[in-house]
């Protein structure tokens, strides 16, 4: 593959591995400038990027945001409740109106699955999947996979475990979708209440405890519990949980010395993820949000480049 | 559409063009005018160009000079003009560049956007002393107030669209330069 011509990115499902890759590729250039004194380059300029964010988000967004100073776009962000979503105008109206000002790309977040691959095929502009639902996050899934492989020398072969609450996680899909097109083994481990059997027909290994998850894992993912995704009770109680699923001192030696603990945040601290894990040796949860910032500019950069 | 592409060099003829710039080059050291001499090839046919000639004026004169690699991509006029997005390749600068003097190696000199763009991203990581431009080939048709300080040849092509393609030995398995008309 020699050149990126894609102007939506919308879920990594969509992807073939060596559009992943070349994403990749992209992404640890993107990850020199901001090493340098100077952590701007002109690639964006005279673009205009919308932070549409219909669902709230603090790490992303922000992540995009400063990818986007960093690429020199003009940038403008708008939220529920500030868009005329909450005065009863349909989704697609505010996009359309948005794409009206003559805005390059939008960067949206919503509630709804498949909300952006619905945009997208109404607009000529960009449209990046900041997340959807339950459905996809492909950014997160495109750092997760950049920290392991910067981290490990490769993805392929390697024994990934995704561990938490995979039901409700569109970071538990993107990876899925990622790690598998990559080539590396994949589990997943939970409570089986959390745990959507239908997985394992797709070739990813199925768990209901947390040792088995563990051992033999070069990579350790964990999610946290979504209490305000959880409409019906799915375990006993938090305490339960942590005490069942969490990682901690005592369940750390079910793992490899060399393996990666990652979280993609907001810690639980105490419920997933014991303190004294997070914060160890092993740990490369902030490292993960630096590799966001390169992945996002990466992927806007490509964008913006295909767009007619 | 078929493009037809003319050998213009061949691999000898090639060689006397990377001589000529390793002379013009060893002559201004030699003047004392390159204090702290370091080069930049741009990604990707500046590199070899750059690396053949620090290779030269190391047997010669016994000077090493660092040779750092730059990709503008990120620093391009015409993100969104073109259809799709290349890959971009390494940028690894291996020394600090304030007060160095950097000679900034391409193989072709065309409309001069390329160095624009180069002169920007260097000014981004560092504030040389001073920077020149060297060149195998200079075809004409520059955009740019742009001009090189050394230059292997200077060549005319008969129509503007044409366009001087280089390979080299390292990436290519030959050294040539072709005209390439589309």
């Amino acid at each position: 593959m020699t050149s990126w011509t894609k102007k939506d990115l919308l879920s990594l499902y969509d992807l073939e591995a060596e559009e992943i890759q070349f994403i990749l590729d992209t992404a640890a250039e993107f990850k020199k400038v901001s090493e340098r004194r100077v952590k701007k380059v002109p690639a964006l300029r005279g673009k205009t990027v919308v932070n549409f964010f219909v669902e709230p988000s603090t790490r992303t967004r922000t992540s995009f945001e400063l990818a986007e100073q960093r690429l020199s776009a003009d940038i403008i962000n708008i939220s529920a409740s500030s868009s005329s979503l909450s005065k009863g105008e349909s989704l697609l109206d505010t996009v359309k109106n948005i794409e009206a000002l003559q805005a390059d790309i939008i960067v949206m977040r919503h509630s709804a699955a498949g909300a952006h691959n619905f945009i997208s095929s109404h607009l000529k502009c960009g449209v990046v999947n900041a997340g959807d639902g339950a459905h996809s996050h492909p950014t997160q899934a495109l750092l997760d996979i950049f920290t392991i492989i910067e981290k490990k020398g490769g993805v392929k072969g390697l024994n990934v475990s995704i561990i938490g609450d995979i039901l409700h996680s569109r970071v538990a899909r993107s990876n899925i979708w990622g790690l598998l097109k990559l080539g590396a083994n994949v589990t997943i481990g939970g409570p089986a209440t959390l745990i959507p059997k239908e997985f394992a027909e797709i070739g990813v290994r199925v768990c209901d405890n947390l040792k088995d998850a563990m051992e033999g894992a070069d990579v350790i993912n964990l999610l946290r519990i979504q209490h305000e995704r959880q409409k019906a009770s799915f375990f006993p109680s938090i305490g339960e949980y942590s005490k069942i699923f969490g990682v901690n001192e005592d369940t750390i030696k079910y793992l490899k010395k060399d393996a990666l603990v990652m979280h993609p945040g907001p810690i639980n601290r105490g419920v997933e993820l014991a303190s004294s894990i997070a914060d160890g040796p092993q740990s490369v949860i902030l490292e993960q949000v630096t590799n966001g910032l390169a992945v996002r500019m990466a992927v806007l950069y490509l964008i913006a480049g295909s767009l007619d | 559409m078929k493009s037809q592409k003319t050998l213009l060099f061949n691999d000898t003829a090639t060689q006397a063009l990377i001589e000529r710039v390793a002379e013009l080059i060893i002559s201004d050291i030699n003047s004392g005018n390159l204090q702290h001499l370091a080069f930049i090839g741009i990604q990707s046919k500046g590199v070899p160009a750059a690396r053949r000639v620090a290779a030269i004026i190391a047997e010669q004169c016994n000077i090493q000079i660092p040779v750092a690699l730059l990709d503008i991509s990120m620093y391009r006029d015409d993100i969104g003009k073109r259809k799709s997005l290349p890959h971009i390749h390494k940028t690894e600068i291996p020394f600090d560049l304030d007060d160095k003097s950097i000679i900034l190696f391409d193989d072709v000199l065309h409309t001069g956007r390329t160095i624009r763009a180069a002169l920007d991203a260097i000014t981004d990581y560092g504030r040389p002393k001073l920077i020149r431009l060297a060149t195998l080939i200079d075809r004409g048709g520059q955009e740019f107030p742009i001009m090189a300080n050394y230059i292997g040849q200077t060549i005319e092509v008969e129509h503007q669209d044409d366009f001087v393609s280089m390979s080299w030995q390292e990436t290519d398995s030959k050294d040539a330069v072709y005209i390439v008309r589309k």
